[in-house]
């Protein structure tokens, strides 16, 4: 089980504080299909995804980005508890969704690319690593009740 | 996977804006890369890893110059990188999961570093361009 300092949950609680969470949401979201464009394979039913810009100014992309986000908010409040947490998302991803667990991986890393953008220097290479430890935490406890 | 030609453009642009910084961000991505992947140290156990360190500056530098290189060739990067391609196989024989973590600290470097001009084609391209070295540099490993 992930088990976060002090310092670390400081430095988690202290960014997503300043995140909107509208915005980040969905051009994590956005970026992620752009950048790694076989994940849009679970979005057949958004429309256009043509191009970048069609992705990224797509309402369907930016509504689900601000879902996804949102649900990530729940884990910076149950750091101690992920797994827990994220237990019935976790059975809805395999059982209803079949989304690769590798998927929950790469979307995490793509969040802390547009933290990067959004927060530059004040992302340091502590606040990064904290952030990374907590993307890794979140894909590992959405892939937990896979069978 | 193949570089199209948009994608070239979008590496020599961000590379131009990189400049000589090249040693600098890569020097800062190592940084990263230590302390987001603690396992990725075990490469490094006769550095001084400590913030600032002359040795992660210097190899930092070493990294930094051999992108460069990557970004004048990408047309042959094999070619390019064939020296740094047998050493990585036959002498220093990193295991090819640390290229991808490398690479994503790298990502971030340059996303912190220029903010929303870090556009989602640049990231795309840059992925695409640093996947292609990495797979290079671990060709020859059997």
């Amino acid at each position: 089980m992930v088990h976060f300092t002090a310092e670390e949950k400081a430095a988690i609680t202290s960014v997503w504080g300043k995140v909107n969470v509208e915005e980040t949401g969905g051009e994590a979201l956005g970026r992620l299909l752009v950048v790694y464009p076989w994940t849009q394979r679970f979005f057949d039913s958004f429309g256009n995804l043509s191009s970048a810009s069609a992705i990224l100014g797509n309402p369907k992309v930016k509504a689900h980005g601000k879902k996804v986000l949102t649900s990530l908010g729940e884990a910076v409040k149950n750091l101690d508890n992920l797994k827990v947490t994220f237990s019935k998302l976790s059975e809805l991803h395999c059982d209803k969704l079949h989304v690769d667990p590798e998927n929950f991986r790469l979307l995490g890393n793509v969040l802390v690319v547009v933290l990067a953008i959004h927060f530059g220097k004040e992302f340091t290479p502590e606040v990064h690593a904290a952030w990374q430890k907590l993307v890794t935490g979140v894909a590992s406890a959405l892939a937990h009740k896979y069978h | 996977m193949v570089l199209s030609a948009a994608d070239k453009t979008n590496v020599k642009a961000v590379w131009d804006k990189v400049g000589g910084s090249a040693g600098a961000f890569s020097t800062e991505a190592l940084e990263r890369t230590f302390c987001s992947f603690p396992t990725t140290k075990t490469y490094f156990h006769h550095f001084d890893l400590s913030h600032g360190s002359a040795q992660v500056k210097a190899h930092g530098e070493k990294i930094g110059n051999a992108l460069t290189q990557a970004v004048g060739h990408m047309d042959d990067l094999p070619g390019i990188l064939s020296k740094l391609s047998d050493l990585h196989a036959h002498k220093l024989r990193v295991d090819p999961v640390n290229f991808k973590l490398l690479s994503h600290c790298l990502l971030v470097t340059l996303a912190s570093h220029f903010g929303k001009e870090f556009s989602p084609e640049k990231h795309a391209s840059l992925d695409k361009f640093l996947s292609s070295v990495s797979t290079v540099l671990t060709s020859k490993y059997r």
